[in-house]
């Protein structure tokens, strides 16, 4: 039995806009499912209806066996964690972790146990009686998963928790995340725009592009194996190369080829491909370089080894290996298996 | 911009302030001789105007009613040319009473009160967070009361409190004639909606999440949370009050329930001069100690409804 | 295993459940407590506020005298243009509200400014100027009655005496008595605008100062530049409810002068006064629900010409 259920949802507004276009999807039991995409692609969207936060338009949303269309949010035994915490400003972080444990009626001992436990387990303890304002931003984070740990829902819905910390904390509290949910094992779908976020944390990763589901299936197979060219420049950075078949030889012009940064090497390849490019601009970041090339008109974006030096403005020899080459249909974007 | 990065900003501008680099004239500008004593200087006498027109005043009655009124009418600059006579007070508080009538002002002013906070806060909750389908037509029509004068309303008020459509009995002398239509305050409703329009909504809806009801969500997250307007909306509701006249003087005709703007004018005649300052400084007191301990909720206040207004 | 796609929907709808509307899923949406939080505005603002400007306009047409009403037409507009006292109350509230105009619009906003510029101790400055603000106008007009004492040892006419000036007659001198009343309004009403310009002159940007002055700009060429600018609207809307509230002054007139001398500060709402709750013999609150009209119909207008007027000036 799937935890969450999308079986044809949309989300139409009174204006006509679609955010959510007949969204099927299902995420199992304890699984760590992100949405991502580009914004306005309607991934918050679609957790705000699971939330019932937004009313759905169409189609139905199921959690557990249950129907959950026009259930309120407290009764769907969810617990949400915002992009920017909205924590309760005249609550101590003990009361905002407690309220909606009062709400439900549960009975002061276990309350006490909950938040005491919660509050162990984010490194909360220190800051129990303080109130929001005192706090700095990663600990207001975790104040925010803690309220909705105390809950123990059926699911966890995050909406993108880690976009108001600064690069470092956010890696770090990424980390925190993940090993707190295999510890929980509580079903969570997480929301971002980053798609390093999503390669990294996702059991499985939800690729969604206005309002239309684009892809779904493990960061590994979005990466190796991705369904339409927009998954394909959306999921890896640098993006993947996308080029006319022809240009490298490998088809007619309805196809288009791609190939990621990584499969580029100075020469030819064993069996590969091969083409001439010009080295316009190249980064050096330690570990590797990043070169920017320009085949004809199309800029390519290939990474070499660190000690691979180029010179700026000559034409080299570039080789891809032929199986790592991907196909494309030029006209729907759709993936096609490779010519013979 | 989020409640953080405001809170942000403001504190980099008063330390802007603080540190003079804020306004017309930057820190540099005072080092310069001809600003410091220029600008200093009408600064100065600023100054000096502000605690003689603003101050003079309140203070020459403070020294009038401890004077006997012989000496105040015959030479009304001197200080206390025959010392000090405190029976002008002592008269003011037992003949002409005024410790009743300052009475009335309070309880006319606590039920103005009670009556404008309640109308405010749960109309507004209703227009900025429950957001009831005819919320535009209400608030479109608040807005458009917001303009009409008080004048208009003279007349008709006063025939139906003394004829009142349904009920069959006058409310003339009666306080709640003047608490209930001190409650059609649309400017508090709608500094309250606009407080409460600027409440993260995520808030709200993390409560909802939680449980919250819409009664729940009134008294324990957006009530508390509304601490600075409520204390800006009552301190003009009292103020309002205690500086009300020509209703009070249209429907209570009962000397006895006349509150103290009502009463002094009435007896101004009849009584001693020296007596009737000691009643009006008694009855400037509580204004002037409400402001001097509530100053900045005061001046925070009226600058909101400034830069509202706009 | 090959990647789950979808075919890239179609923007239209198929399979959409209406939800049902039944009374009971008004009151699960929350209907009811929508009702009851606004029950409370809704009497009071219905029965103290509607209710009466309805009201108003129908009273402007009838004839009551507590028994019987009767409907005459615009007989009670055509009284009140007829009565001789209209063209002096006309005249006599348009001199208040000038003079107040040009005394309580200026003079805040220069002390503002210089106030904005203090460092230390500004709270000091507002709170003395809003002191005034802060007594019951009661008060104020009977302090300032005492005050306008006319004689030798009236209070002004004393401190008159010190600079040698003869002591004048104040608010019996019908030259003197509407200039006298606009002294003390100012005095009591100033510090509301003091401050509300005060607050809009620090939010100005500092950044628009520091970059006038890396352009180069002195003082008064920032004053004219950043700051009147910024406070565009601010300064606009005062004035305009500047005008709109000294129209309706009654206070100073109905307590210093109760319209005199020889009816040199009888205003209108003094006459609408007059008119419903002066007469001791049959109020006539017809002519008075009439010129009340009047007044309103004709500050709506005037609001309208001045927004349209001014709207190319302000921010919005």
């Amino acid at each position: 039995m799937a935890a969450i259920r999308f079986e044809g949802v949309s989300k139409v507004y009174g204006d006509g806009t679609c955010a959510v276009d007949e969204l099927e999807l299902e995420i199992e039991e304890g699984e760590f499912m992100v949405f991502v995409g580009p914004s306005g692609c309607g991934k918050t969207t679609a957790l705000r209806m699971v939330a019932g936060l937004e009313e759905i338009s169409g189609g139905r949303v199921m959690i557990g066996d249950r129907e959950v269309n026009d259930v309120s949010p407290k009764d769907r035994d969810i617990a949400m964690v915002f992009q920017n915490y909205a924590l309760y400003p005249h609550m101590t972080v003990a009361q905002n972790l407690a309220f909606g444990l009062k709400l439900r009626h549960i009975g002061k001992a276990e309350i006490d146990r909950r938040v005491r436990d919660a509050a162990a387990a984010l490194d909360l303890e220190e800051q129990l009686e303080r109130k929001p304002k005192a706090l700095s931003g990663g600990q207001r984070q975790r104040v925010a998963l803690g309220r909705a740990i105390v809950r123990e829902p059926a699911a966890f819905l995050m909406d993108e928790p880690l976009s108001n910390l600064d690069a470092a904390l956010r890696v770090q509290t990424r980390a925190e995340i993940l090993t707190l949910q295999k510890r929980l094992g509580t079903t969570t779908v997480y929301v971002t725009h980053d798609q390093v976020e999503a390669m990294t944390m996702g059991d499985r990763i939800a690729v969604m592009r206005k309002g239309v589901l684009q892809q779904i299936g493990t960061p590994e197979e979005l990466y190796t194996r991705p369904g339409n060219t927009f998954v394909a420049t959306f999921i890896g950075s640098p993006a993947m190369n996308l080029v006319p078949a022809p240009v490298l030889g490998l088809g007619p012009d309805t196809l288009l080829a791609g190939f990621r940064p990584e499969h580029i090497s100075v020469g030819s390849a064993p069996d590969g491909c091969r083409f001439d490019a010009i080295v316009e601009v190249v980064e050096y970041l330690g570990d590797e370089r990043l070169a920017h090339l320009r085949l004809g008109e199309r800029a390519l974006v290939a990474k070499l080894p660190a000690d691979e030096r180029l010179e700026l403005g000559s034409t080299v020899s570039f080789g891809v290996p032929r199986r790592a080459v991907l196909f494309f249909d030029a006209e729907s974007g759709f993936a096609t298996s490779s010519p013979a | 911009m989020s409640a953080l990065q405001f809170r942000q900003l403001r504190s980099r501008r008063r330390q802007a302030a603080a540190d003079g680099q804020q306004g017309l004239v930057q820190s540099a500008d005072w080092k310069r001789p001809s600003v410091r004593w220029g600008l200093g200087g009408t600064q100065t006498a600023l100054l000096v105007l502000l605690v003689i027109i603003g101050l003079g005043p309140i203070l020459w009655l403070a020294k009038a009613a401890v004077t006997p009124t012989q000496d105040t009418l015959s030479n009304p600059m001197a200080i206390f040319p025959h010392g000090v006579d405190w029976n002008n007070i002592s008269n003011a508080w037992n003949e002409v009473d005024i410790g009743l009538y300052i009475w009335n002002t309070v309880v006319i002013a606590f039920g103005s009160w009670l009556c404008q906070i309640v109308v405010a806060t749960t109309g507004a909750f209703a227009l900025s967070v429950l957001r009831p389908k005819w919320g535009r037509v209400i608030t479109g029509a608040l807005l458009t009361t917001l303009f009409v004068p008080a004048v208009v309303l003279l007349v008709p008020l006063y025939l139906e409190v003394v004829h009142p459509p349904v009920i069959n009995h006058s409310f003339v002398n009666s306080y709640w004639a003047i608490w209930l239509p001190a409650g059609a305050s649309a400017f508090n409703v709608i500094i309250m909606k606009r407080f409460f329009d600027n409440l993260p909504r995520e808030i709200f809806e993390a409560a909802r999440i939680d449980g919250a009801g819409p009664f729940r969500l009134f008294v324990s997250i957006v009530l508390p949370m509304s601490k600075p307007i409520l204390g800006v909306v009552s301190i003009f509701a009292v103020l309002a009050s205690w500086k009300d006249f020509l209703w009070p003087l249209l429907v209570l005709s009962n000397p006895s329930k006349q509150p103290v703007s009502v009463r002094l004018p009435t007896i101004a005649g009849q009584t001693d001069l020296g007596v009737f300052l000691a009643a009006m400084l008694i009855a400037c007191l509580v204004p002037i100690v409400g402001f001097l301990i509530f100053q900045r909720s005061f001046l925070r206040g009226t600058g909101l409804s400034g830069a509202l207004k706009g | 295993m090959e990647p789950a796609l979808t075919t890239p929907g179609v923007a239209g709808l198929r399979r959409v459940r209406p939800s049902r509307r039944t009374p009971f899923s008004w009151v699960g949406n929350g209907g009811l407590s929508r009702l009851l939080f606004l029950l409370p505005l809704l009497l009071v603002f219905g029965a103290f506020s509607w209710y009466p400007i309805v009201r108003l306009v129908l009273i402007s047409f009838q004839h009551t005298n507590e028994v019987i009403t009767t409907w005459v037409g615009f007989q009670n507009f055509s009284e009140v243009l007829h009565d001789p006292l209209f063209p002096i109350a006309l005249r006599n509230t348009a001199e208040f509200a000038g003079l107040a105009l040009l005394f309580g619009y200026p003079i805040p906003l220069v002390a503002a400014v210089l106030m904005s510029e203090v460092r230390k101790r500004r709270g000091l400055y507002a709170a003395l100027a809003y002191l005034p603000v802060v007594i019951p106008p009661v008060v104020a007009v009977l302090l300032w009655k005492t005050f306008y004492a006319g004689g030798p040892s009236g209070v002004f006419n004393t401190i008159l005496g010190w600079f040698g000036i003869p002591p004048q007659q104040w608010i019996q001198s019908i030259g003197q008595a509407m200039p006298s009343l606009v002294l003390e309004s100012t005095w009591a009403n100033a510090g509301a605008t003091v401050i509300i310009y005060l607050a809009a002159l620090t939010s100005v940007n500092p950044e628009l100062y520091e970059a006038a002055s890396v352009d180069g700009a002195g003082l008064w060429k920032k004053i004219w530049h950043v700051t009147l600018p910024q406070m565009r609207t601010v300064l606009l809307v005062t004035m305009i409810l500047q005008i709109i509230g000294t129209a309706q002054v009654f206070l100073e007139p109905y307590l210093f002068t109760s319209g005199g001398p020889d009816n040199a500060t009888m205003t209108i709402l003094l006459l609408i006064y007059n008119y419903a709750f002066g007469n001791s013999l049959g109020a006539s609150y017809g002519e008075a629900a009439a010129l009340s009209l009047m007044l309103v119909a004709f500050l709506a207008v005037f609001s309208l010409i001045y927004l349209r007027a001014t709207r190319s000036w302000s921010d919005e």
